[in-house]
């Protein structure tokens, strides 16, 4: 049996471990997203995740675990790790809106972008908004075999090569190409589902807080009350 | 800087122009918090944990020699050589001839093939003649003693070995090539690799074993025999399985022969495979240019289509193509 204090100072460890240990995963995890939700002509499951990139050579590489972006490699020889937000919402038509939303300090400095999707359909299309438009990007398939199978998307995957990072739209390629304009003419693009900012920690810190007030309750229970005393 | 292929532009006019938002890196730990000092010792000896963990999972990556490469670079094979039945290793003095020309266009760095002959000396000779970047040594077969010897004396103009090219499981056996690769390793105190066709590190029965046995992933990448006929196919066919591979395996690709051909079939020529290589040049990967010199006896001695005779930069008279007066503007 341990004592109370001994108790507490477990509880805490633990929940500074907690806190060191968690991994950025939407708004549970090691980061909070204040930016706008997501929302589209019909909204699903308005997933969202935050995607830790890092360096390897001249590239920045990241795997979002979720959704439809399998695997991201970005071009950016000046950022060495940054952390995206990738979002995604899908209306009745098949179409699929996507969301890279970068830091400004990597923003500006993205010369290319390869995006790998995955995607139920024999083969997909995706549109890269640049500027006011709409840019087709064509499909490079490539097989991968998953090295980790638990934590990795392997399988046929759909690559994109695109200019930096935005606003995407995926679409099956047997979809005709006259929906996709008339679903992507009423996308508003509205810019509360790519603004916003990344603040660290700031869940955690709550849950460090509250599991705090947690042993506190514990501890002053365990003084008053000499039942609850153990040890 | 590198475009994108796109088709055409939808004109679809949007309300509101795009503002990415901005972030801040990883996961932070607060400071401030107020910790007795047993806790403050749990976290520490958690964090130590941790990080013991990851240094046992990760210490095979950390020892690997990463090899990085002074662009531009040639794979090498010198005119003069045939591989057919008229077997011919070239002189000592048609080797310098092609390598004074290959740095006087600019090249700094190139990878060989084969280690036999003449052929054993060619990084020692580069070196000489001004090649100041990356050498890698290529032993063509793994169980020949003499390009063996070749190699391992030459380990002072190298910076890494290749050793086979293509021939995992058909010229020679996994297990057999990994006993030579650590042994060359050992001896030469280089790192060491192998070539096997980029498709084959994503997937397939080998993609662990070249992961595992590769001390830098070294994959040839030939778009045009996977069917991307245009520069602009061929170069985004590339960059997917590059960065796929990258992003996959956290490492450095460098590959080992990206090229376009000159002719040999419609649609090849010099102008596309200058169109190629301008746009290769702009994504930033390491590559070598395949090939140093047209090597007629590719198609005509062992009957290949005749796009295998096609791939240099240089015609097998030595004439240069209209990509080396590009590289020659680029490198001055």
């Amino acid at each position: 049996m341990i004592g109370t204090r001994k108790r507490l100072i477990v509880l805490l460890g633990s929940a500074l471990a907690l806190l060191a240990a968690s991994i950025a995963s939407g708004s549970i995890g090691g980061g909070f997203n204040t930016g706008g939700p997501v929302s589209s002509v019909v909204p699903t499951d308005g997933g969202r995740e935050l995607v830790a990139v890092e360096r390897v050579g001249r590239l920045l590489v990241g795997g979002p675990t979720r959704g439809s972006i399998r695997w991201l490699a970005i071009e950016a020889p000046e950022v060495d790790a940054a952390t995206l937000i990738v979002r995604e919402s899908a209306d009745d038509a098949d179409l699929s809106l996507l969301w890279v939303t970068a830091p400004e300090g990597l923003r500006d400095k993205v010369l290319r972008a390869t995006l790998y999707v995955s995607h139920p359909a024999g083969h997909s299309i995706l549109f890269e908004r640049v500027g006011d438009g709409w840019i087709r990007r064509e499909a490079q398939p490539v097989e991968l075999v998953a090295m980790k199978p638990d934590t990795e998307i392997g399988g046929k995957l759909f690559a994109f090569s695109v200019s930096g990072l935005g606003q995407y739209a995926l679409a099956d390629s047997d979809v005709p190409i006259e929906n996709v304009v008339a679903v992507l003419a009423s996308e508003p693009g509205a810019p509360s589902r790519t603004q916003g900012a990344i603040v660290n920690g700031l869940l955690p810190w709550a849950a460090s807080i509250a599991l705090l007030a947690v042993a506190w309750l514990l501890s002053n229970g365990a003084h008053r009350f000499p039942a609850w005393r153990v040890g | 800087m590198y475009e994108p292929r796109g088709g055409a532009i939808l004109p679809i006019a949007l309300g509101e122009a795009w503002s990415a938002a901005e972030g801040a890196r990883g996961t932070g730990v607060p400071t401030s918090l107020r910790l007795t000092s047993k806790a403050a010792v749990l976290v520490v000896c958690l964090a130590l944990l941790t990080a013991g963990c990851g240094c046992l999972l990760e210490g095979r990556a950390a020892s690997r020699a990463e090899l990085s490469l002074l662009a531009p670079a040639i794979a090498y094979a010198p005119r003069a050589f045939s591989a057919d039945s008229r077997w011919y290793l070239p002189t000592q003095a048609e080797i310098s001839a092609d390598l004074r020309q290959l740095n006087a266009s600019g090249f700094r760095s190139l990878v060989t093939y084969g280690a036999s002959g003449s052929l054993g000396a060619v990084p020692e000779m580069a070196r000489k003649l001004g090649f100041d970047g990356t050498i890698v040594m290529g032993i063509w077969n793994p169980s020949s003693s003499e390009e063996w010897n070749n190699a391992i004396a030459q380990a002072d103009f190298v910076d890494g070995y290749c050793l086979g090219n293509e021939g995992l499981a058909i010229r020679y056996k996994p297990r057999s090539l990994a006993i030579r690769m650590n042994q060359l390793r050992r001896i030469s105190g280089r790192p060491v690799t192998t070539t096997e066709p980029i498709d084959s590190y994503l997937s397939g029965p080998h993609v662990t074993w070249l992961r595992n046995n590769s001390d830098w992933l070294f994959p040839l990448a030939h778009p045009v025999w996977a069917g991307r006929t245009s520069p602009v196919e061929a170069v985004d066919w590339l960059l997917a399985r590059h960065d796929l591979l990258v992003a996959s395996t956290r490492r450095p690709v460098m590959i080992k022969e990206a090229g376009f051909p000159s002719d040999g079939d419609a649609g090849y020529n010099q102008h596309t495979q200058l169109a190629f290589f301008d746009r290769l040049v702009k994504t930033g990967l390491s590559y070598f240019h395949f090939e140093a010199y047209d090597q007629p006896w590719k198609h005509n001695g062992l009957g290949n289509t005749e796009i295998e005779a096609h791939w240099g930069l240089y015609e097998s008279n030595g004439r240069p193509k209209l990509i080396v007066s590009w590289l020659n503007r680029r490198t001055q």
